[in-house]
């Protein structure tokens, strides 16, 4: 039987250890590829106050994070990001050196320290979201986007390797724009062409704000005459099914420090495009500022389903499905009030749509803290869950005080930090940080229990040797720790981790043993050589 | 100790166009201290005995070892001792810099790091100085009052709307332009990731201001501060020199 395993990674390097930002609306993207390389987001200055705005990027599968320095532009506004084919990063951003200037950026493939191209660019545009997905070895890509003109799409049907523009072009979506539509455009295209697009379409900006939340649709990639028109609407006929009609959207509310009023993200089967999930967040149940829906189509977005389930008091809903079908619903909830307000971060996954209660996973249950708010976004306009096989991955923003209880599955952290004491440190390891808002990285993952698949579930035991010298190795005490939880781990499971840590320091030992030995053989032959060429001159 | 006039040369060619100058001894060249970024002849892991220019972030790095990626070789493998001159560009276990230049570490270090402060200033204050020369006024004035720019009730269009206020400033002394008596100025109230930055006005500050013409009016206003640097308290005398010069 497969057991689920849940790994979370506070990702500020401990190079940063001293940082007290506020890194607030994440996003994350996991190589395809090489599922070992994944790219992160937040809104995180350059810590050396430079001109490019960073991207944290892990190599080991999210355990190391790295803050890379490759957005053009400075620190980015609102950004997101996705890789493609081939190893190919994509970012739609709003630029941080001019107000609301949209870049869409590639590096093909990602290099670290290399600052990613520009594509397209435009002004007056908010909040950019990728999409990506790779159909015939071609990347189409989409970056939902606010245009000044209205909702739009920026889409192409082959981006890793053309030119700027890489084959982009904008279409506006939304038919029936009278006032405007909220920032949140989400794309969901699908390997066979189907590419869904959610948004709200305003319908009244007073008394207060209503809109209807609508999911336009493509059936190929986009490249028709008139793209995102497929889906007609049962009821006016016009382009966009709408989902729920003049919902009343909280714009500019506040709940626990964080701004609400545009929370919305869409999700396709992989296995089958005639089947998408939707969420919103809108003001429709008093005594909640926000609360989260979840519906269903299973005719590609004619017909919906009532809630699925509803959350109140929550935001940032993010919706992701795996290859074997397991729906992921995450989202972040105000809980509590005053002093005892908190933030949790939920993940919930069904396998059949929450005709029963669908597991519910507390990744954090954080504390909202008002010395720890800088600006708007407190946690985030958006936070992110990625589907990658039967795989879960994911990024949210929360306060940073290292303390266990906030993490019932376990946390690990890069940056210095006394448990403790319940303590961030500086880099030196000594001198007090305050606490502020941090990205963290989350993967929830199953396995069967074959010998790889156990390293890659306590892939957190972590065994590293720097300059081992020994005359002679003696072990007094041998102690096994991996962070994280691991779901129905009994005695024989750390017993089997324990065996195959004592076989890596073995190994490690015979590795450094032989390397030394090839070493003074090296150095040998050279000194032979020398004394060999000395010989010849003696002789000359 | 006097600096050698090759010293003096280096520092003062390399420090305006780089963020971060430290001392350092070589402790491993060919090598890394970061996982993400492989070792090999152009990369080399110096410990940072003495920070001379950097961000606060950069500064806390006095201690420990940073991988520096070299423009050329290194003379010995290790045990060297050098002025770094870098950009940062990775920071994970520790920090990846780029070295723009190099030079060998003089006896009298703060001789060095005191050049170096001289030296960023100035960068500094040409800074502001470019800064105010691309603005369309720069004004010594006192804030009077405050209000919001509209009344209306009308939702922000986006939630990077600046959420205009305006501030009625006295101008004491038109440094650039012609401003006299009460002016109006639009600053951005908004707390957004956008604007979090700029400064919010308040009734009795003072200082120098540096204004812009966005190409809007809002409140009656058509002049506004933009930017983080638009605001300046300190040394009113040097401001105006600098603006003088603008």
């Amino acid at each position: 039987m497969a057991r689920r395993h849940i790994r979370v990674v506070n990702m500020i390097p401990r190079s940063m250890s001293g940082e007290t930002n506020q890194d607030s609306e994440p996003q994350l993207t996991v190589d395809p590829e090489r599922r070992r390389t994944i790219v992160g987001t937040a809104f995180t200055p350059d810590p050396g106050g430079g001109p490019q705005g960073p991207v944290f990027a892990s190599v080991d599968g999210g355990e190391t994070w790295t803050l890379d320095l490759v957005i053009p532009g400075g620190e980015p506004n609102d950004q997101s990001v996705r890789f493609g084919g081939g190893s190919a990063l994509y970012a739609g951003i709003l630029r941080g050196d001019v107000f609301l200037r949209l870049n869409i950026l590639r590096s093909a493939p990602y290099s670290p320290s290399t600052v990613m191209q520009t594509l397209v660019q435009r002004d007056s545009v908010d909040q950019p979201y990728v999409a990506a997905t790779v159909a015939k070895g071609r990347d189409k890509v989409y970056v939902g986007n606010n245009d000044s003109k209205g909702g739009s799409v920026d889409h192409s049907a082959d981006a890793r390797t053309a030119p700027p523009p890489a084959g982009f072009s904008q279409t506006l979506i939304d038919p029936r724009l009278s006032i405007r539509d909220s920032p949140s455009i989400r794309p969901a295209p699908h390997r066979d062409g189907t590419v869904y697009a959610a948004y709200f379409s305003w319908r009244q900006t007073s008394p207060k704000v209503l809109a209807d939340v609508v999911v336009a649709r493509d059936d190929n990639f986009g490249t028709g005459a008139n793209p995102f028109t497929a889906l007609a609407d049962s009821g006016d006929g016009l382009a966009g099914q709408r989902v729920a009609l003049s919902v009343p959207i909280p714009w500019f509310f506040y709940t626990a420090n964080e701004r609400l009023g545009s929370a919305l993200s869409i999700a396709v089967d992989p296995t089958n495009s005639r089947i998408v999930y939707l969420a919103w967040g809108d003001g429709s149940y008093p005594g909640s500022q926000q609360t989260l829906h979840v519906r269903r189509s299973r005719d590609r977005g004619q017909t919906w389903s009532g809630d699925l389930v509803a959350v109140a008091n929550a935001t940032n809903p993010a919706l992701a499905i795996t290859a074997d079908r397991k729906v992921g619903f995450f989202y972040q909830q105000a809980t509590g009030s005053g002093a005892t307000q908190r933030w949790e971060t939920h993940v919930q996954v069904t396998r059949n749509a929450w005709k029963t209660p669908a597991r519910d996973i507390l990744l954090a249950s954080t504390p909202v803290d008002n010395a720890t708010y800088q600006y708007d976004p407190y946690i985030g306009d958006y936070a992110d869950l990625q589907a990658v096989g039967r795989d879960f991955y994911g990024i949210f923003s929360a306060h940073n005080r290292p303390d266990h209880a906030n993490f019932p599955h376990g946390v690990r952290y890069q940056r210095n930090a006394n448990f403790v004491t319940k303590q961030l440190l500086n880099v030196n390891g000594v001198t007090p940080v305050a606490a502020s808002i941090d990205p963290f990285f989350f993967h929830i993952f199953w396995r069967e229990g074959r010998e790889e698949e156990e390293r890659e579930a306590f892939g957190r035991e972590r065994l590293r040797i720097r300059g081992l010298e020994y005359e002679r190795l003696k072990i007094h005490e041998l102690d096994f720790e991996a962070d994280g939880d691991s779901d129905d781990g009994d005695e024989d499971d750390r017993g089997r981790g324990v065996s195959r840590l004592i076989r890596r320091l073995a190994d490690r030992i015979e590795d450094l043993d032989r390397r030394e030995r090839e070493e003074e053989k090296e150095e040998k032959e050279e000194k032979d050589a020398k004394e060999g060429d000395e010989d010849d001159g003696d002789e000359d | 100790m006097a600096l050698s006039r090759a010293h003096v040369a280096s520092v003062r060619r390399h420090s305006p166009a780089c963020r971060f100058v430290f001392t350092g001894l070589v402790e491993r060249a060919g090598a890394s201290s970061l996982s993400i970024l492989p070792a090999g002849p152009e990369s080399a892991v110096v410990r940072v005995e003495r920070v001379h220019h950097g961000t606060q972030a950069l500064q806390d790095q006095t201690g420990q070892a940073v991988t520096v990626l070299l423009t050329e070789s290194l003379d010995t493998a290790r045990g060297e001792r050098c002025v770094f001159f870098t950009d940062p560009v990775l920071f994970g276990e520790a920090v990846g810099v780029r070295e723009l230049a190099r030079i060998e570490a003089p006896e009298d270090l703060d001789a060095l790091h005191d050049l170096v402060v001289r030296v960023r200033r100035e960068a500094r204050l040409n800074d502001l100085r470019r800064h105010m020369t691309s603005a369309d006024a720069v004004i010594h004035g006192r804030v009077v009052s405050v209000r919001r720019a509209s009344d209306r009730a009308e939702p922000p269009a986006s939630e990077h709307d600046p959420l205009w206020w305006i501030a009625r400033i006295r101008v004491r002394r038109a440094l650039k332009g012609r401003q006299r008596g009460e002016i109006l100025v639009r600053f951005p109230s908004s707390r957004d990731i956008a604007w979090h930055r700029v400064p919010k006005l308040e009734r009795g500050q003072e200082g120098i201001f540096i204004l812009h013409r966005d190409g809007a009016e809002h409140g009656g206003a058509a002049l506004a501060i933009l930017h983080p640097d638009d605001f300046q308290l300190g040394d009113i005398d040097e401001l105006r020199e600098i603006a003088d010069r603008a």
